[in-house]
């Protein structure tokens, strides 16, 4: 745990929220994509990081400095989105539906350039963000740590609570899933 | 088709986690092993595009609402087992509320069927009665009644044209009306001529009892949103209201509460911390300085869907700060009810005013002499400043300190239950006087604050 982390925890726990904020500041954005690759909703990411981040601060004073602040901080984030998608699995959201988050993210603009690249690679993006999302929430999890977050065996053991055999079973069953799925998706066109 | 263990070490090498003994032998499988070689290329492709999926922007800076609900509901390092504990005394609340509803239909349908039960039973009653001296009394001249056939005993029992269920009760009025003269002459004549013979009782008698036909009919969308304040701290949450909230101009808002009295007390609250001015009827005053049990009645003009929001969150921020680590103080506010303006609530709030607010027509003065178009001029702004004073609100600036910048959003506060504002009062005159040509998109409100037990 970097330095500023400890001082800012220790200004926190003598009740300065202003520093809380700074940890905020600085996590909120990466929080945020991790977060959404689960949740896969731009408004119920928000909701979650902010529960998150709102869980951290009520449970500081348990964060004994064994791990970095944010892989602390990550576990929290995760189980949150896990038991959220648990608990809101029956609903599907439009935006997933229409695919609308492509109006939302424009692609790279230098793409632009190939244009036909950029239609290839838009497709392959979007079957690939389909496929994610029929995942159960802890493949899911899996993968978003490994792929997204670049994450080792070991930290990821560490966020998700489980035993390093688990993380490799787990991710080799997301991988195979994913790809079943993928190939359906390609099988269609 | 691959042995699963070979599948394990190609997604394992996927992920860069074997061991060189491992590595060599995923390598050995590679060069021999046309299928492990295509399904670790796909696997590959796989990651690649996972970690260049688009990386999506955080819509906006959660520092600001995390430290403000931090700091609205009062939450300090080291509370969470407090929080857990006290979350799970929440789960209790609905549960008991659909206890609740559970037994009050329950009791509903005990209601129901007995009242039917009795309803049947006298025209059952009425019908023996009726039957019996025929068959006590046989007239020698008239024959026995023939016993009805099965169809003739269905037949009216069920309605065949909507026109036998509109003229029952005309029917019923007639059977009585028989069955009286009948009584008389069972009395008065032992022998009763075929011509005067009662006819038979119909089934239309107990059809009579059935509860009255309604037709449906189309209403406008008027169905209340119920909101759970506490959810406002959610951006989804924000944004449904919000949506509701775009959809008119005009909207009838209620927070049903244990005590108006303490209910206003958050309401205050929340408008001195965002600088919302409160005109306060001077019968509302004295409630409020009595601590009276009271309904009040807000009304706001010149108010944004965005603004509104953040006072009833706020509203919401308040009663949990007042309940927070008090044992005896219950919370108020746990709900908001948002309903389009109905006719009737609109004219309700003509009534309080004195005047309907709701049109802005351009020439009309108001009944008061209030022209609602006029800008807030300096004579309203000092009795409205006086009203304030006499509140302690807004709060003086302190020497040395620039001045606050005064209020944009006044709301006028009335009583409601069990007092009504006298017509025509200093501070409604003041409010309608004070009036300013609406924003675009700006709401008008028409808040309750009800006592329910």
């Amino acid at each position: 745990m970097s330095a500023d982390d400890q001082r800012l925890i220790a200004e926190c726990l003598q009740g300065n929220t202003a520093a809380f904020g700074v940890l905020v500041r600085r996590y909120q954005e990466r929080l945020y994509h991790s977060v959404y690759r689960l949740v896969e909703n731009a408004e119920d990411a928000q909701d979650v990081v902010q529960e998150a981040f709102l869980n951290a601060y009520q449970s500081l004073d348990g964060f004994k400095g064994d791990s970095r602040f944010f892989t602390w901080l990550y576990r929290i984030a995760v189980n949150t989105a896990i038991s959220f998608k648990r608990k809101h699995r029956a609903l599907v959201h439009l935006e997933t539906q229409n695919n609308g988050e492509y109006a939302l993210e424009p692609l790279d603009p230098s793409a632009a350039s190939r244009p036909e690249h950029a239609l290839e690679q838009a497709e392959q993006q979007m079957r690939v963000r389909q496929a994610l999302a029929r995942l159960s929430p802890e493949h899911r999890a899996v993968l978003v740590l490994k792929e997204i977050e670049g994450q080792k065996y070991e930290t990821m053991a560490e966020i998700l609570q489980v035993p390093i055999g688990t993380i490799r079973s787990r991710l080799h069953r997301a991988r195979l899933e994913l790809r079943e799925l993928l190939e359906k998706s390609e099988q269609k066109e | 088709m691959l042995p699963d263990r070979y599948c394990r070490l190609l997604t394992a090498y996927v992920d860069g986690e074997l061991s060189s003994r491992q590595r060599r032998l995923v390598v050995r499988l590679l060069h021999r092993s046309a299928e492990a070689r295509q399904l670790f290329q796909q696997l590959k492709a796989d990651a690649h595009a996972l970690r260049h999926l688009p990386r999506p922007p955080l819509p906006t800076d959660l520092t600001e609402p995390v430290l403000h609900t931090i700091t609205a509901r009062n939450l300090t390092t080291g509370r969470r087992r407090l929080v857990k504990a006290a979350s799970t005394s929440m789960w209790i609340r609905p549960v008991a509320s659909w206890a609740v509803a559970a037994a009050v239909l329950l009791a509903l349908g005990v209601a129901s069927y007995f009242y039917f039960a009795v309803s049947l039973d006298q025209s059952a009653k009425t019908e023996m009665a009726h039957k019996q001296p025929e068959l006590s009394n046989p007239s020698p001249l008239s024959p026995l009644p023939s016993p009805p056939t099965p169809t003739a005993e269905r037949e009216p029992q069920t309605p065949k044209s909507d026109e036998r269920i509109a003229d029952r009760k005309p029917q019923q009025a007639e059977g009585e009306k028989r069955k009286a003269e009948s009584g008389k002459q069972h009395r008065n004549q032992p022998k009763v001529s075929p011509a005067d013979k009662p006819p038979p009782p119909k089934e239309e008698t107990v059809l009579a009892n059935r509860p009255e036909m309604f037709s449906l009919d189309r209403v406008p969308d008027l169905l209340p949103v119920v909101v759970k304040i506490s959810e406002l701290d959610r951006v989804s949450a924000r944004r449904k209201l919000l949506d509701e909230l775009r959809k008119d101009s005009v909207f009838h808002l209620e927070l049903p509460c244990p005590n108006g009295a303490k209910a206003f007390d958050r309401v205050q609250n929340a408008a001195r911390a965002l600088h919302i001015g409160l005109l306060i009827d001077k019968q509302a005053q004295e409630r409020i300085k009595l601590r009276w049990r009271t309904n009040y009645v807000l009304y706001m003009e010149n108010i944004t869907p965005e603004e509104l929001t953040r006072f009833v969150q706020q509203i919401g921020a308040e009663d949990r700060k007042s309940t927070a680590d008090k044992k005896n103080v219950d919370a108020q506010i746990d709900y908001l009810v948002l309903t389009r303006l109905t006719a009737g609530a609109r004219k309700e709030l003509a009534t309080l005013l004195g005047v309907d607010p709701i049109p802005m027509a351009p020439s009309v003065t108001g009944p008061l002499g209030a022209d609602p178009r006029s800008s807030l001029s300096e004579a309203t702004a000092h009795p409205v400043g006086q009203t304030w004073a006499r509140q302690g609100e807004p709060p003086q600036p302190e020497p040395g300190k620039a001045e606050a910048k005064p209020s944009e959003q006044v709301a006028l506060v009335l009583t409601y239950n069990p007092a009504r504002p006298s017509a025509g009062s200093e501070e409604i005159k003041h409010f309608l006087e004070g009036r300013k040509p609406g924003r675009t998109g700006a709401l008008r409100i028409f808040l309750v604050l009800r006592s329910v037990s």
